[in-house]
């Protein structure tokens, strides 16, 4: 992976990988000597921003070559080379007739043109384009095309299972980690799965599915990242129906309900009757609220009210709103109205920690862990805080 | 051209320009930092800032440029946020640091600054990112504070006063550090009129002239702005590697006192105190060092911002632990650095094979850095070492208690540190 930008715009990835370490440490879930795509920079300085920077980008290339003979090389490029106008394209397909290896530019130059998704699109694309050929469909097979942090994460392991239950096998997890083997059994998938799991993330990933039913017949799951008990039934029926098995999908149903009843039996009932707030400040295309209002009913919790946090602009606001509206939810209200004022509550179920220390909060995930899996997480996380003794209040993670 | 293998392999987890100007900026208490650029920049920047200080990362706001602006212009986006800034917020002093991509279209950012008409100065600075990371995007901030907000000659110099330079709270430990600095300076009867970038507010480093020397912390920093004042103001100047270890302290204080014209009676405070701390210290590890043996390390490895590393590098060999090969790793420039006797090699940071070649051979040794080469060192499957955090980014541990570990209590922190994960090594059973 080389960054055509300034040294210290790879030094912001290299810490979201660092973050990534870190992570996956404290949930015992690091892989030592896996291997890594590994992070270059063509290093843009002053001088290039004048006279160009096709030959540092070449420079760099044709080091990293040389040195870590890669299967390929894909480039990213900065808003920097955006705006400095570099034909990227034309340095990587003369190094790639050189030295005989795909090396790729994504079109995208930084938040020039467009967002994260975007040139997660383009990256997704260019693999699908050099690296994958019509060939025999493997039956029972299926590629997760997912954003969704290492494949052996939580929420893409309950996934997994989900799918056993169809007798389906996750054979390719695509487009991020993976392996030049992996890429090349994609166009093999008897099915593809997206795990995109917000509004705005969830039409860049259908796009690659579409690109990989238009070139190799290859069907897909047109069902978002289930994170609820609702969405998880609608995703079970879709995968039933993409299969032509809806049958199955009743027995998949049922073994999912029954395993949500354990988890409420184990972890549910410490919610029962407690009081709830709930503070939403992500806007709708990366947050869900639904779910939350389900999971309150089915634990029989009570919901105070719902505050809408400040920092949501007023069309973001309205947004939440309108999606709340069906659910008639109770005490909607602002921020600005009546401040964050949580008194009487047992526990406040926010996407952004609060400052009142006093508060039981439960900070929710950007995108939490889909199916019954996720429910359980919750409801266990959420008990333990409820739980605690006297009135210590604090965060905990979802 | 840096033609050494490795130098476009990125290991190594510096921060941008951008954060290092935010951080000076954020450093002036009551300063309000504008990031005229994109969100994703802003927020690297913002996140850099207030983990090691809540209150200075609140101080930085966002014109949230997107990528029509590159080809219009960020006027609208500015003159909104500003407005913003002039109604809600109304700080003692404005600084809009233009991203790289907005330093690129040239915009006219003091010419829309004058048109907001705020009630305070205003300060525009590129954030320099093509130049170099946090330590250029540090000096362009001060360089241009200092050009555009001339410092008003003093009624009389004060005596036994000197201003820090170089000083940010955008590094490791900082704001202990300082304290400590602080109340050394206090201690041997040195008044600190301002630090620059590290807390001071406006009106104090307006004061700046009244002190009889400038004391440069940390160079990378501090360095041109020392010889900017000098040559603006005749301001004298002094470079010293920062005080880690009680000799290091010593010879500190002992130089800026030589480089002041007189010599405050309450200096023998501070000499007193550090020879207290040298026989406590000495007396205190008689019971362990019988028991755990002496402090040694295969290999030690010192790997942070250059002024950090040096000094440290030579408190630990000099003065804490014993080794067969210490080697620096330096984010920034080195070059400033007369060589030092006891490091045996040092590298850049962008040496990436070197690097590695370092930190391989680790086990049973001693790494003081960041989170950065912990997680290098921990994807080799090295486990048996002591390792102590003393630079960013810092993502494995709690700091609650202010430890300091420059200074005379620093070099009590750092030793109790340093024994203490020796022991528990040592409990390790191969």
């Amino acid at each position: 992976m080389v960054f055509h930008s300034p040294r210290a715009c790879a030094h912001i990835a290299r810490q979201m990988n660092l973050y990534n370490h870190f992570r996956y440490l404290s949930r015992q879930q690091l892989k030592l000597g896996e291997p890594k795509a590994q992070l270059f920079v063509s290093n843009l300085t002053d001088r290039q921003a004048v006279f160009g920077g096709g030959q540092q980008l070449r420079d760099c290339i044709d080091a990293l070559v040389e040195k870590h003979r890669p299967q390929y090389v894909v480039i990213a490029n900065s808003c920097v080379a955006g705006v400095t106008g570099e034909d990227t394209r034309a340095v990587a397909k003369e190094a790639e007739e050189y030295w005989g290896i795909p090396i790729m530019a994504v079109d995208g130059h930084g938040f020039l043109d467009g967002d994260y998704y975007s040139g997660f699109f383009q990256a997704g694309q260019l693999l699908i384009e050099r690296f994958m050929k019509k060939q025999d469909r493997q039956p029972g097979t299926v590629t997760l095309i997912a954003d969704r942090g290492h494949p052996d994460s939580q929420a893409v392991r309950e996934l997994r299972q989900l799918l056993q239950h169809f007798k389906l096998r996750v054979h390719a997890y695509f487009p991020s980690y993976a392996s030049v083997h992996e890429l090349e059994q994609v166009s093999a998938s008897e099915l593809t799965v997206i795990m995109g799991g917000s509004k705005r993330g969830y039409p860049w990933l259908k796009k690659l599915a579409q690109t990989l039913k238009e070139r190799f017949e290859i069907p897909f799951v047109d069902c978002d990242y289930p994170v609820g008990w609702q969405a998880t039934q609608k995703w079970i029926a879709a995968v039933g129906a993409a299969i032509d098995e809806p049958a199955l999908a009743g027995e998949v149903e049922r073994a999912q309900e029954l395993r949500l009843k354990k988890q409420f039996e184990a972890a549910g009932g410490m919610l029962r009757g407690k009081k709830i707030i709930f503070c939403i400040g992500r806007p709708v295309d990366f947050f869900n609220p639904e779910w939350l209002l389900e999971l309150a009913a089915m634990t029989d919790a009570q919901v105070l009210k719902i505050i809408l946090l400040d920092s949501l602009s007023l069309e973001a606001k309205q947004a939440v709103k309108e999606r709340l509206q069906a659910f008639c939810p109770p005490g909607l209200i602002e921020e600005s109205e009546q401040g964050l004022a949580q008194s009487g509550a047992d526990l406040v179920v926010t996407t952004h920690e609060l400052l009142d220390e006093k508060v039981r909060q439960m900070v929710l995930p950007l995108l939490p862990t889909p199916g019954v899996a996720g429910l359980g997480e919750f409801l266990e996380k959420a008990g333990r805080l409820v739980s605690r003794y006297g009135q210590r209040g604090g965060v905990v993670y979802g | 051209m840096d033609s050494r293998p490795g130098q476009y392999a990125c290991n190594q987890s510096g921060s941008c320009a951008m954060a290092g100007a935010a951080s000076f900026f954020a450093g002036i208490t009551g300063a309000i930092v504008v990031i005229n650029g994109q969100l994703w920049c802003y927020f690297y920047a913002k996140r850099h800032v207030e983990r090691q200080s809540a209150a200075a990362g609140e101080q930085i706001v966002c014109s949230q440029v997107d990528g029509t602006a590159i080809v219009y212009g960020t006027e609208e986006q500015l003159t909104k946020t500003l407005a913003h800034i002039k109604t809600e917020l109304k700080p003692n002093l404005v600084a809009i640091i233009n991203s790289c991509a907005v330093s690129l279209i040239g915009d006219d950012t003091s010419g829309l600054a004058k048109e907001a008409a705020l009630d305070c100065p205003v300060v525009c600075v590129d954030s320099n990112g093509l130049a170099g990371g946090f330590a250029e995007g540090y000096q362009e901030a001060a360089k241009a504070y200092f050009n555009q907000l001339p410092v008003a000659a003093p009624g009389e110099t004060q005596r036994h006063s000197i201003n820090l330079l170089g000083c940010t709270t955008g590094y490791y430990n900082a704001d202990a550090d300082y304290r400590e600095l602080r109340r050394m300076l206090a201690l041997s009867g040195c008044q600190v009129i301002a630090a620059p970038g590290a807390g001071s507010s406006i009106q104090e480093i307006g004061c700046l002239r009244q002190a009889e020397l400038n004391v440069v912390l940390h160079h990378e920093l501090g360095g041109a702005l020392a010889q900017l004042l000098f040559e603006q103001y005749g301001m004298p100047y002094i470079t010293l590697l920062p005080p880690y270890g009680l000799q290091g302290t010593l010879a500190w204080s002992e130089a800026i006192v030589e480089a002041m014209s007189s010599r405050s009676a309450a200096w023998l405070s501070l000499q007193q105190e550090i020879g207290c701390l040298e026989r406590e210290i000495h007396q205190g590890l008689l019971d362990v060092q019988r028991l755990w043996g002496n402090l040694w390390f295969d290999q030690i490895v010192v790997a942070g911002p250059t002024s950090t590393v040096f000094a440290l590098a030579k408190a630990v060999r000099y003065e804490l632990a014993d080794t067969r090969r210490l080697t620096v790793i330096c984010q920034d420039r080195y070059d400033w650095v007369q060589p030092i006797p006891g490091i045996d090699t040092v590298l850049a940071s962008t040496s990436t094979c070197q690097v590695q070649a370092e930190l391989t051979s680790l086990q049973g040794g001693l790494l003081l850095g960041s989170s950065n080469e912990t997680a290098l060192v921990q994807q080799l499957g090295i486990k048996k070492m002591v390792r102590q955090n003393i630079a960013l980014p810092v993502l494995d541990e709690v700091v609650l208690v202010a430890s300091p570990f420059m200074g005379v209590t620093g070099t009590r922190y750092l030793t109790a540190r340093l024994w203490n994960q020796y022991i528990r090594l040592q409990e390790l059973l191969d």
